[in-house]
């Protein structure tokens, strides 16, 4: 290749091409809006939204919409597919809050595996409503005892999210190096807060505190959405951020400046 | 990078108004979520009115108000700890006081829903009572994470310790006065509301 083969636009103007890393960084971040339009758009095919089984409903209602038809099963199946995303955000999270000090590493990992926790713990109520969704001929008790097992265990695992929640805090709050402002690590204990009474779906039937009540189901659902949201945009910010500052440096590219 | 790191956290610093914005933000962000919670309670009020009157009957209103005058009391001498800590002094002596009377709020506390369970009246057992555990309950998680702020508040300020921040301290205050305010409201709406 010759220089006659340089672009006639000068080099200038040319916006340099993202790095591995960065390209990486901004589709993990594009994945917590995906997770809500994908998991969204399965529920409100299957029928999940906008109004979720409760507890109080009967078995007849609970059995007549697992049998709803096929836009039952392949919303449900979509909505497994959109939670099943979440990891590669969990990772991107992870990613930044280890660019912080190094001394933060061990904050970072209390982040990864509890993210990923949580995504298993979202993943397989998902699962278990297709399962139900399968043979709804079933005797109707069973199905009735296989949706409260998916409900519950999608609405009331709280802790390991509120762990994530507060691992992300204590990066923006306490690690003057993390790339996480610390708005975002009050949000985050927000978050984890109005997630912590969920636990009241184990015990209540109906009102606000059942499993699909406002102040457990759809606060829950909300400020979910939000941290989606905000923790994705974020990393797409990082991503595009100058590349200047690209970062985490590896013990190679040191050795490679000093040889330089 | 020293240097960057605490220029960064210098010039992070709001010098305007205690704590920073988002640290108020958050409290009442936190707020609403109660204040969601007492409007649920006030619309399940309105539907049974007799039946939360005659379950609310049951409550205890002295330990309550007890516990009002404890938090603030607890409120008062945060209010000097930050003030002694503002001047350079030894917060060390208003804060014991503030963590004696956020036990004395817990013990108070375990006695009350010892007595309510004794007689029978627990999470489930009525719409008044499961209110009355969730809204008191969270209240409670509050109180521990408060007095957590305010234990490493204290132990910070120990002779070889590393003295937290203003932020910190004020922030701790802040939250500690958030925790006093929803038991007063907590105590209005559950304990005198309900004999309205």
């Amino acid at each position: 290749m010759t220089l006659t083969a340089v672009p006639r636009v000068p080099v200038a103007e040319v916006p340099p091409p993202l790095s591995l890393r960065r390209r990486a960084l901004l589709v993990c971040g594009w994945i917590g809006p995906a997770v809500i339009a994908v998991a969204f758009a399965g529920w409100l095919i299957a029928g999940v939204l906008p109004f979720p089984l409760g507890p109080d409903d009967s078995e007849s209602k609970v059995v007549e919409f697992y049998a709803g038809g096929m836009h039952v099963v392949l919303g449900i199946g979509l909505a497994t597919i959109g939670v099943s995303l979440l990891s590669p955000l969990v990772a991107a999270i992870s990613h930044l809050m280890d660019t912080g000090e190094p001394g933060a590493r061990l904050v970072s990992l209390v982040q990864l595996v509890s993210g990923t926790v949580t995504a298993v713990l979202l993943f397989v109520p998902m699962l278990i409503m297709a399962i139900i969704a399968f043979r709804p001929e079933r005797d109707p008790e069973l199905t009735v005892m296989l949706n409260d097992l998916a409900w519950l265990l999608f609405i009331t695992p709280i802790m390991p999210f509120i762990i994530q929640n507060l691992a992300v805090a204590a990066s923006a709050l306490f690690d003057d190096a993390s790339p996480f402002p610390r708005w975002m690590g009050y949000l985050n204990c927000w978050i984890a807060f109005t997630f912590s009474f969920d636990v009241l779906a184990l015990v209540v039937h109906r009102g606000p505190f059942a499993w699909n009540g406002i102040l457990i189901f759809w606060l829950a659902l909300t400020t979910y959405s939000v941290f989606l949201l905000v923790m994705g945009l974020f990393v797409r910010h990082q991503a595009l951020l100058p590349e200047d500052d690209d970062a985490p440096a590896t013990s190679a590219d040191l050795v490679g400046e000093v040889v330089q | 990078m020293t240097a960057g790191v605490t220029a960064r956290a210098e010039t992070g610093r709001r010098r305007e108004g205690p704590a920073e914005p988002w640290l108020w933000g958050f409290l009442l962000a936190d707020m609403s979520v109660f204040a969601a919670f007492f409007i649920a309670y006030l619309w399940d009020f309105g539907s049974d009115r007799a039946g939360f009157v005659a379950e609310a009957s049951h409550l205890v209103v002295a330990l309550g108000l007890a516990n009002a005058l404890v938090l603030l009391t607890s409120s008062f001498l945060v209010v000097r700890a930050v003030q002694t800590h503002r001047s350079g002094g030894d917060p060390r002596a208003a804060l014991a006081g503030a963590l004696v009377l956020s036990a004395c709020f817990a013990v108070v506390k375990v006695v009350e829903y010892t007595l309510e369970i004794g007689d029978g009246h627990t999470l489930t057992s009525s719409t008044f009572f499961t209110y009355y555990y969730a809204l008191t309950g969270l209240h409670l998680m509050h109180v521990a994470i408060g007095t957590l702020l305010l234990v490493t508040w204290r132990r910070s300020v120990r002779p070889g310790g590393r003295r937290v921040s203003t932020r910190f301290v004020e922030g701790a205050a802040g939250y500690w006065h958030m925790v006093d305010l929803l038991w007063i409201l907590i105590f209005s709406f559950v304990y005198i509301g309900s004999h309205a």
